[in-house]
């Protein structure tokens, strides 16, 4: 495995100095050409979603391999078990992640922090940077184990996008039923209705994405930066916002960890002949698609006027993609069991979530 | 040796394998032939460790093949249409290869010299004929006790087809080198092969020495002074075709005894037509209604 993991590295490196290269020159560039001292703290923001662009990515360029049939002939016909072929693979992606976020990361801090601006905590990039690594890890970690359950490329890059956000809709529907309306004291009374009325959410769906984590750390760490003891406009301190980061990341971490160790244990059982055939995992499309079409659908307000229009374009958009992702428009009796109970749930969370709760 | 037992493989309705067995004597240069479709290529992912059946036992050497990293380090598979990266040289192509096997660079740098393969140019550019002389180059250096050819002849010119059978006897003579090769190529295998494999209707319909099963099928040209009919014969003809008097008939069994049949029955030619395993294998494959 050690003489594969070199020859991995060596075959990688013209890609990892181009990406370090360019990485650094994006962010290097952005960094020089802002001026004001908050923009120049804001940058935290651009390098982090670089960190977490590559992390989504780069699962597509190391494991592409598995994609097409001529090449996992190749990989699967030499000495090595699959396990280490994906492990090494693995490792070699975190390379080509890491590496290119951090040299672009110390040379864009060591830029900002040359100028020894007064009003800036320079010192901060430190903490910032070991608070990304984790976060970072968790997006890679998730990304490729989304995205190697695919046997296409495109069905991956699907996948990888529909599951970044997947945990987030189910929240967010979950927001809506638990969501509460009440009455503001300080509205005059002859206000209408509407506007005399708050609505509480006790979830916010924004904590679920595996992105916040990340963003939460950059937006902390950019205003120490710039010396203020704000705790930045993504972390809320109450209550309801403590228990949605807590549960939120610990969905995020586990999902990292389960990623991992699923990339690694399911390998063993990977299919050379599912290379370029549909995507049959219940991680992918079969799963994806109808609780997409669920969530979206409840999101209808259905005494609306438009919930008509809203519920055609879901409908059609959804099957869209399942048509791209079955590579056929005819979705046969399962299909259309499958897509007609989705829309029937949805339809019955959008009823559930349009009963307003008054408190 | 190679031994499959009991092996049922399909991909999703279509079963490609369906209790099959197969034996392959060690050093020994056996063919792989069936029709389009027949399975040769699955046979040789199997074997070669690529694929897993869906039942059955795949053994090398009285070790399973299937994830076996030691037992994968003497088995070289060349599929029929191999990959590589884009931007692949021949030299980045020798370097993956020397990190997994005993690579001989004396013996690559034979064969790339002799087919005047520049490895410093992309594989990218090369011909499809260039391209199976840099896999066969890196094939023969990789000096494998198993080596896997699929369509081995495919592209190659008849000065390389000649070139390349040579090295796979020498391979076999100096390494003991058990070779497979799936080919349609018939006149090609028959000049290398001892053995060989026909895989037809999911299973091995017919194996063994490619000299005795030549013994064992023979063209006759007959002449009678009335005409005959197939029914006529006192014994079964694998073909059986009338041009007026004129009846070419092919038939399996002991030759002796059909000729000794043949003679009491007084005809005017009785003549023997030469039959080589291309013959044989058109035969066999009618036989089981292919293309009618």
């Amino acid at each position: 495995m050690k003489k594969y993991f070199v020859y991995e590295l060596k075959k990688t490196f013209p890609i990892l100095c181009t990406l370090t290269i360019i990485i650094t020159a994006m962010y290097l560039s952005q960094v020089m050409l802002t001026s004001s001292l908050y923009f120049k703290a804001y940058n935290l923001s651009y390098i982090s979603s670089i960190g977490s662009t590559l992390a989504l990515l780069i699962p597509a360029i190391v494991y592409r391999y598995k994609m097409k049939k001529r090449s996992i002939d190749l990989y699967y016909a030499l000495p090595l078990s699959h396990t280490k072929i994906i492990v090494v693979k693995f490792l070699i992606g975190l390379i080509l992640v890491y590496v290119p976020f951090t040299v672009a990361y110390w040379i864009g801090a060591a830029s900002v922090a040359s100028n020894w601006y007064q009003e800036m905590a320079t010192i901060y990039y430190i903490p910032h940077y070991f608070s990304t690594i984790i976060p970072i890890y968790l997006i890679y970690a998730i990304s490729s184990f989304v995205y190697t359950r695919a046997n296409r490329a495109v069905d991956g890059i699907g996948f990888v996008i529909l599951w970044m956000f997947a945990v987030a809709l189910v929240m967010a529907v979950l927001s809506r039923m638990t969501s509460v309306h009440t009455l503001v004291d300080t509205a005059p009374d002859n206000y209408p209705a509407e506007i005399r009325t708050k609505v509480i959410y006790f979830i916010n769906p924004y904590y679920y994405l595996p992105f916040a984590p990340l963003d939460c750390a950059t937006s902390f760490f950019q205003s120490k930066l710039l010396m203020s003891d704000y705790t930045g406009y993504l972390i809320n301190t109450d209550a309801t916002g403590i228990a949605n980061m807590a549960v939120g990341f610990t969905i995020t971490t586990l999902m990292g960890i389960g990623s991992t160790v699923g990339l690694i244990m399911l390998e063993r059982k990977a299919k050379a002949e599912n290379a370029q055939q549909i995507s049959e995992s219940w991680f992918g499309g079969r799963v994806l698609i109808p609780l997409y079409t669920v969530c979206l659908i409840s999101f209808s307000s259905l005494m609306s006027f438009f919930a008509p229009f809203y519920i055609v374009t879901i409908v059609t958009m959804m099957f869209a993609i399942y048509a791209s992702y079955r590579r056929t428009i005819k979705i046969g009796i399962k299909g259309a069991i499958v897509f007609g109970s989705a829309l029937l749930l949805g339809a019955i969370l959008a009823f559930v979530c349009n009963i307003v709760w008054t408190v | 040796m190679i031994e499959i037992r009991n092996m049922d493989k399909k991909f999703g309705e279509k079963t490609v394998f369906l209790n099959a067995d197969v034996f392959v004597d060690n050093e020994s240069i056996c063919g792989l032939v069936g029709i389009n479709g027949a399975g040769k290529s699955t046979l040789l992912r199997i074997i070669s460790g690529v694929m897993l059946p869906d039942a059955g036992t795949v053994e090398i050497d009285g070790m399973p093949v299937y994830e076996n990293e030691e037992i994968k380090k003497d088995i070289f598979f060349l599929p029929d249409d191999p990959y590589f990266d884009v931007g692949v040289t021949g030299e980045k192509l020798r370097s993956l290869y020397k990190t997994f096997y005993d690579f001989d660079d004396a013996t690559f740098l034979k064969y790339t010299q002799k087919f005047k393969l520049d490895l410093r140019k992309p594989m990218r550019n090369f011909s499809k004929g260039m391209k199976r002389q840099l896999f066969v180059s890196v094939a023969l250096a990789c000096k494998p006790r198993y080596l896997l050819l699929d369509e081995a002849f495919d592209g190659l010119d008849p000065l390389a087809r000649l070139e390349f059978k040579r090295a796979l006897i020498d391979l076999q003579q100096e390494k003991g080198c058990t070779i497979i090769i799936a080919s349609h190529a018939l006149r090609e295998l028959e000049d290398i092969c001892d053995s060989f494999i026909l895989i037809d209707e999911s299973t091995v319909k017919v194996s063994g020495k490619i000299e005795s099963a030549l013994d064992n099928i023979f063209k006759l040209q007959l002449a009678f002074e009335k005409p005959l009919s197939r029914e006529e014969l006192p014994f079964e003809c694998l073909r059986f075709e009338t041009n007026g008097r004129v009846i070419t008939i092919v038939v399996k069994g002991d030759k002796e005894e059909i000729m000794k049949q043949l003679n009491e029955m007084n005809p005017l030619i009785l003549e023997e037509i030469s039959m080589d395993f291309e013959d044989m294998f058109i035969e066999e494959v009618l036989e089981r209604g292919y293309l009618k």
